[in-house]
């Protein structure tokens, strides 16, 4: 409220300067629909060069050439906004500024994102395919975890490998990179990072980027990005709790409180999460999600010390514990009950400077730390006998120098340089390994005019472990009109080999083969050497290629069109060639018999496909959205066969081809509306549906055949609010409604119902 | 526990071969007639244990005769082939004093009519002739369903007995106890996935001694 006393203010301060100008001078006053003041509107006067550009507050002044006309048009317009006509009399002197109000188009044009340039920009001028989920959206589906959110959006879906992640453009979860306030989260697991690790209440809103962006963000961002950004404190204080609890007895509380005063933004947050799980298989003893329960505590603040000075942290703290049951057999072959309990935790701390010595300049320093580990401990039921224990921890470590400097309105440069330092610390990767990473990124946009636009930018990570790596990256986009927007990007993305790929050094005692990585290899088998275990090596240690990072070229392209106010449609085309994929082959023989194996690049899979979104708002009350995705993803398979002739004689045949992958749906989709009426009360409906894909190889041939696919499927979720009062919002919902089970896909839990009451100041 | 079933099926495909061939040169007995036996056996135990091999012999089979033979027959002709774990090894080289060979072709079973006349390998002491993960199964590793031993349903070894006068085709259909769909949720999860080691498989065996005719 203070902000409209002080635009008021200076209101009255324009006009005093203004009124003795008379009819040459027009000024005045642009909002949006809630008193906001917009910057950048275009305000041009018809059938004249005349032009300008409202201010940061929505302020205008234009100087009109001669005063013999009797009235002008002005025409504003703004991207995310509807083009607006007014006419100004100019036969009286204008006695008080105009006050001019701009609609918003369907697609919400507020978002300011960053994770697409690692600068600010507004959603609607970036070239690249970045969406935004807003804090609101996830509050109305009543959504806990990142992986609730991110289920019901275009494009991406959940799939379950040793956790919840999420697959976009047909990559594993492995290849996309997952931050919060752009810093890394790290702890994945067989290549997943688990989605319900991250708790989304406190987000201002979620980034994705499609399509890789290993030119800004090195190593993961191959499939893309999902940058979660937390709440900031903007109002001097302000708060709220929102508490749900839901079928499988599952508890969700949440607090924030945020304070702006003395200069200095805090905003403190808190979440527990716990759960009974639930069991889709019942002739398992282990629960398909374990028993549960976990807390989040986060802390963001920045400040202001200087005109020149802002410095800036996040800290974000989870611990979960697990309960869980399996079973064993013993010695005499007679299976045992085994409790399971697991504990995982995640520390991630940063820190910012950002030095501005002049208006077109700045310089940012950055450090961000990261810890994560796990524990498993496995004891009998019967005798509370400890049976394994195994821990798991990883810390990394990124300082980061970057600068940016805007030449001129058009053109502007940003260029880092830094280095990571990761250390993994678990049984199977002797010696505690560490390794290093430097890297430098510049990048480039340049801005032709106002409606064409092209971005260039390149990274080199070098590696002590695996060969460098460049990463360039170019973007452009091009509004022909205010009705259609087109983008392309290209670029080049990879994944760094993970630690089993380095440094593994596994020797299995029953089975008696031994795995090592890459970084291990050489040394392992001189190791067996020594001891006279090894019976040949198949392959010269000294012609070992170092290996290479797996890495993918990438071409996006798409379109926007608005052809009423009220109607998106938005498209984004996709092909991905991805090449050096990793995968173990043998490279020497053991005496027993078994082999040695290492890591090799050997695969090629390509992914291609169309995503399509329409938008939709009818009577100001109801959003629609219907989303698509095409997807074709193969696998590049070599077969040698043997096979017979007419006479029965062996014929031996080599043929190369592309075959479907696994756990890829060719068609899916989702369907929402959401309802928000003047009177407190909201509804919403949102529809998913996955079509049919492969999931087990029955012939072990490693890829899909048309005797493997599973069925498609739908779901159906749905929420209900109504707002009481000025403070409180309660909610009741069900996701899951038709209470669809598929015991291979753990990841839907059968029907839950939930309440929600949510309380803010 | 051996739960050894066979189901035996004779086929006389060529009983009506003689009727017009009466030629007192060559002589209707010398034509030689094709007589095919097709058997399937089912959960066939071959346990191994890694930790204490000796405690675990090969099972050795004849495929002649349809049985089992006794591991104290091991350095006779009795056997053609042998199994233990994902181990299959056959009556020659190293593994044994008979004369049996294998090819194995990316040929469904059904389609098999006809041995090859050349190229069949014996076990070696680097190599069995039937090679495993990769010959007769794949082992998924991290796929899915998980650690998992595949029989390669269009994968059909080629044999001759131990004897060397017989040939046969063998797939295996199974690695687990009663042939389960690899398919399914309940195969790919540890706790409810059948007992490894049970060997499914069929076979057909040209009778006539010296035929190639499979079919």
């Amino acid at each position: 409220m203070s902000r409209v006393a002080a635009i008021t203010s200076s209101f009255i301060l324009v006009i005093a300067i203004a009124s003795p100008l008379k009819a040459q001078i027009i000024h005045g006053f642009i909002m949006n629909d809630e008193g906001e003041p917009l910057a950048d509107v275009h305000v041009a006067v018809e059938n004249s060069a005349v032009s300008t550009v409202s201010n940061e507050s929505g302020l205008f002044r234009l100087q009109l050439e001669n005063g013999s006309q009797e009235s002008v048009s002005l025409l504003l317009s703004r991207i995310g906004y509807q083009t607006d006509f007014i006419k100004v009399d100019l036969s009286e002197p204008q006695s008080k500024p105009l006050t001019i109000t701009l609609k918003q188009k369907i697609y919400r044009s507020e978002a300011v994102v960053v994770t697409a340039t690692r600068t600010q920009q507004d959603i609607e001028n970036v070239s690249i395919p970045v969406s935004v989920v807003t804090g609101e959206e996830m509050h109305k589906t009543g959504s806990m975890r990142l992986s609730d959110i991110l289920s019901e959006q275009t494009g991406m879906q959940i799939v379950s490998d040793h956790g919840t992640g999420v697959q976009i453009q047909g990559f594993d979860p492995d290849y996309t990179l997952i931050m919060i306030d752009g810093s890394p989260v790290i702890g994945r697991t067989a290549g997943t990072l688990d989605l319900s690790r991250i708790s989304v209440r406190n987000v201002e809103q979620i980034e994705i980027v499609k399509g890789p962006s290993s030119a800004l963000w090195g190593s993961d961002a191959l499939a893309g990005v999902v940058n979660i950004i937390t709440k900031r404190a903007t109002e001097e204080l302000s708060g709220g709790i929102t508490t749900r609890y839901g079928k499988n007895n599952t508890l969700d509380l949440s607090g924030d409180f945020s304070l702006n005063k003395f200069g200095v933004n805090s905003h403190i947050f808190g979440n527990l999460n716990s759960s009974a799980g639930y069991r889709l298989n019942p002739g398992v003893v282990s629960q398909t999600v374990p028993e549960f329960n976990n807390v989040t505590i986060g802390y963001r603040g920045d400040t202001r010390l200087s005109d020149q000075f802002e410095i800036s942290g996040n800290i974000r703290w989870f611990r979960e514990s697990q309960q869980n049951r399996s079973i064993v057999n013993n010695q005499s072959g007679e299976a045992e009950l085994l409790n399971s309990d697991n504990f995982r935790s995640d520390f991630m701390g940063s820190g910012e400077v950002k030095f501005t010595p002049a208006n077109r300049f700045n310089l940012t320093m950055s450090w961000i730390t990261n810890h994560y580990g796990t524990e498993s401990e496995l004891s009998f039921a019967a005798t509370d006998q400890l049976y394994s224990r195994s821990a798991f921890n990883q810390t990394f470590n990124q300082p980061e120098f970057k600068a940016a400097y805007r030449w001129s309105d058009s053109q502007k440069t940003l260029a880092g340089m830094g280095a990571i330092f990761e250390q993994v610390d678990a049984e199977r990767f002797p010696g505690q390994p560490s390794f290093t990473t430097q890297f430098l990124f510049t990048q480039h946009s340049w801005s032709l005019s106002q409606n064409f636009e092209v971005t260039g930018g390149i990274r080199y990570d070098s590696h002590s472990e695996y060969s460098s790596q460049l990463s360039p990256k170019i973007s452009t986009r091009y509004r022909v009109s205010d009705w259609i927007q087109f983008r392309a990007s290209a670029g080049r993305g990879f994944k760094a080999p993970d630690f089993r790929q380095l440094f593994l050094d596994f020797t299995n005692t029953t089975a008696g083969y031994s795995v090592f990585g890459s970084s291990t290899v050489v040394e392992g088998i001189e190791r067996q050497r020594t001891e006279g275990a090894i019976d040949q090596i198949l392959i010269p240690l000294d012609s070992l290629n170092e290996i290479r990072a797996e890495s993918s070229w990438a071409l996006n392209t798409g379109f926007d069109i608005d052809p009423t106010p009220n109607l998106r449609f938005r498209m984004n085309l996709f092909r991905n060639n991805v090449s050096d994929l990793i995968e173990t082959a043998p490279v020497a023989r053991l005496t027993n018999g078994q082999s040695v194996f290492t890591y090799f690049n050997v695969d090629e899979v390509y992914t291609q496909g169309a995503e399509a979104e329409f938008r939709l708002r009818f009577a100001e009350q109801i959003d629609a959205s219907l989303g698509y995705q095409y997807l074709d993803a193969q696998r590049r398979v070599e077969r040698e066969r043997i096979l017979q002739d007419d006479q029965g004689e062996l014929v031996q045949q080599t043929n190369v081809s592309f075959e479907p992958m696994f756990n890829r749906s060719r068609h899916s989709g989702n369907f929402s509306i959401f309802y928000e009426s003047n009177n407190g009360w909201g509804a919403n409906l949102r529809g998913l549906f996955r079509g049919r894909f492969g999931l087990f190889d029955r012939n072990g041939n490693g890829f899909v055949d048309s005797n493997e696919l599973e069925p498609g499927y739908t779901v159906w979720n749905a929420a209900l609010t109504r707002r009481v009062g000025k403070l409180a919002t309660i909610q009741a919902g069900a996701d899951n409604i038709f209470n669809y089970i598929n015991i291979n896909q753990p990841f839907l839990a059968g029907r839950l119902w939930y309440a929600q009451v949510s309380i803010s100041f | 526990m051996l739960n050894l079933k066979i189901i035996p099926i004779i086929i006389l495909a060529a009983a009506f071969v003689f009727t017009g061939c009466s030629d007192s040169t060559t002589g209707a007995d010398d034509a030689p007639v094709s007589e095919i036996d097709i058997k399937t056996v089912e959960n066939l135990h071959a346990p191994f244990d890694r930790e204490n091999p000796g405690s675990t012999p090969f099972v050795y089979f004849n495929l002649r005769t349809g049985e089992i033979v006794d591991a104290a027959e091991a350095e006779s002709d009795n056997w053609d082939i042998g199994f233990r774990g994902t181990s299959i090894i056959i009556n020659a080289g190293s593994s044994g004093p008979g004369n049996a060979g294998v090819v194995m072709i990316d040929v469904p079973f059904d389609e098999v009519s006809i041995a090859p006349s050349e190229g069949y390998r014996q076990d070696s002491a680097d190599e069995p002739a039937i090679t495993g993960n990769g010959g007769w199964y794949t082992y998924t590793g991290n796929g899915n369903p998980p650690r998992a031993i595949i029989s390669h349903d269009d994968t059909t070894i080629i044999l001759k007995t131990a004897d060397g006068n017989h040939f046969a085709k063998l797939n295996i259909m199974s690695y687990y106890e009663g042939n389960p769909d690899y398919g399914t949720e309940e195969f790919a999860n540890f706790q409810t996935r059948p007992a490894s080691q049970h060997f499914t498989f069929k076979y057909a065996i040209q009778l006539t001694e010296g035929l190639r005719e499979l079919k």
